[in-house]
């Protein structure tokens, strides 16, 4: 299977494209820039989202939707955030379309022309904060703790499956405080619960730190990040957390009520990861076979397979350890094709990055054994299996999993720290430290 | 320069805290500043670039 990937060495941004593709994570649309997430990809995605949620929801934050078409006028009213955004807007002119009189197909209807154009969300600052003018009036209203689950679209130039599309779904929190304080802590709140995702979820660890000037968010008195590295030893930026100050409040006029009785401006935080996440998990952590999925985010995590094919007994036993692997959570598949070769399915298997795999031959059986194989080391052991003690082997998949689960984890901390910080050790060894 | 060249990765060095000059690298080495890391320690030090004072170390390197 291995063929139709491009190697690494041979050419890193061409393999990274090839996986994307090839196992059914995402693909090119009609639509330069654009990407049609596939079902397998999506799944990985949905994942990633419910832990981020819970972890959102877990800090007092709630979802709501605003919409995805912003009044242009809006934009102009915070002077950076235009500036940084404009460059990259796509913008709605027209609601009708009509058949061309020549025959030739459907034209924009020129009576059909707005009388102020639309933009369509490159983020939502503006549209939140002309209605949080209308939510907040006294600090009984405040922390206001929002976050919502959208799409967005920015012009881009160059872009790169999940890296960077002209079209990407992500979520955006907005929250509004009474006190600066209150809001630079938020905003370093959500910094730490992206690098704790980053690190448990995705086993990728990460720097933590504050952009310069030049590389803030358009409308940010800072903007903290966290940096990645990926295997060709560069960096991607994996999610950001913004202080915004009194910004959008004073250009929305949004104003509170304190306790005592003067009013202010509310302060403001915004935060954000998006699909490129899924292109960071595939960067660094897969090898030139394919994916390599950290179990968490795994939609399946073990793939059990009879060899050579699925024979009645074979079934039997598959369909035990598979009841006793999904008793304990655990996200389980059987193979029951029966046209392909265990060799392909198993190269199959890696390419998609399942992190357990199970093979189970009529020889293996007659020894009471299965053969349990990892994915990210590719170590394969035989463990016993007892018809009637299947809880046993359960146990032994279980364990490998959770092997499989630091390994990984340790993999990468290594890998990042060995090499790729050059010139200050004192700090290396505190990120070994949030790493494992 | 070479490391980013060869194995990449992050460099830890310092800079004169302007944009002028995280412009200048970028154009010469295309490796932007990724960041400032939190809990940065302070230090006395001089810019890899233009040579002025520099306060502390900063994280280049090249991105996506």
């Amino acid at each position: 299977m291995s063929k139709e990937i491009t190697s690494r060495a041979d050419d890193y941004a061409q393999w990274y494209i090839d996986l994307v593709r090839k196992a059914g994570l995402a693909d090119y649309a009609a639509v330069k820039g654009c990407m049609v997430i596939k079902p397998y990809g999506f799944a990985i995605w949905e994942h990633m989202r419910d832990q981020l949620d819970r972890m959102f929801k877990d800090t007092g934050h709630v979802n709501a939707y605003f919409p995805l078409l912003i009044p242009k006028s809006f934009l102009s009213k915070e002077a950076q955030h235009v500036e940084g955004f404009a460059k990259e807007c796509a913008v709605v002119t027209h609601y009708r379309l009509k058949n061309a009189e020549d025959g030739s197909g459907v034209v924009v209807d020129p009576d059909a022309k707005l009388e102020e154009e639309l933009i369509i969300r490159p983020t939502s600052e503006t549209i939140i904060w002309n209605t949080y003018r209308d939510w907040i009036q006294s600090h009984r209203d405040l922390p206001l703790l929002i976050n919502q689950w959208a799409n967005v679209v920015r012009w881009e130039m160059r872009t790169r499956l999940f890296l960077r599309t002209t079209e990407f779904l992500w979520q955006e929190g907005h929250t509004a405080h009474a006190t600066r304080e209150e809001a630079v802590a938020e905003t370093l709140t959500m910094l730490d619960i992206y690098a704790r995702f980053a690190e448990e979820w995705m086993a990728l660890p990460v720097v933590r730190g504050l952009k310069t000037v030049n590389e803030r968010f358009a409308g940010a008195e800072d903007t903290y990040t966290i940096e990645a590295l990926m295997q060709d030893g560069k960096a991607l930026q994996s999610g950001t957390s913004h202080f915004l100050g009194q910004n959008f409040a004073k250009a929305f006029d949004v104003k509170f009520a304190t306790k005592e009785n003067t009013v202010e401006f509310v302060w403001a935080t915004s935060w954000g990861v998006s699909t490129r996440l899924m292109g960071a998990l595939v960067m660094a952590h897969s090898d030139d076979e394919g994916l390599i999925i950290p179990p968490k985010l795994a939609p399946t995590q073990v793939v059990i397979v009879p060899i050579p094919k699925p024979l009645p007994e074979l079934t039997e036993v598959a369909n035990t350890i598979a009841a006793d692997l999904k008793a304990r959570g655990i996200r389980v598949k059987i193979d029951n094709d029966d046209q392909n070769r265990p060799g392909f399915k198993f190269a199959e298997y890696e390419k998609l990055g399942m992190p357990v795999r199970i093979g189970l031959g009529a020889r293996d059986l007659a020894n009471g054994t299965v053969e349990v194989a990892r994915r990210d080391t590719k170590e394969k052991s035989s463990r016993v299996f007892h018809s009637t003690d299947s809880v046993r082997t359960s146990s032994n998949c279980l364990s490998t999993f959770r092997q499989t689960c630091s390994n990984v984890r340790v993999r990468t901390a290594t890998s990042i720290l060995h090499l790729r910080i050059h010139g200050q050790s004192s700090w290396r060894s505190s990120t070994a430290r949030a790493a494992l | 320069m070479e490391i980013l060249d060869g194995k990449g990765g992050f460099v830890s060095a310092h800079w004169d805290g302007t944009t002028e000059t995280e412009l200048a690298i970028k154009d010469e080495t295309k490796a932007t500043i990724r960041c400032i890391p939190i809990d940065n320690p302070q230090e006395v030090g001089v810019c890899i670039k233009s040579g002025k004072p520099s306060t502390q170390r900063v994280l280049f390197a090249r991105a996506y």
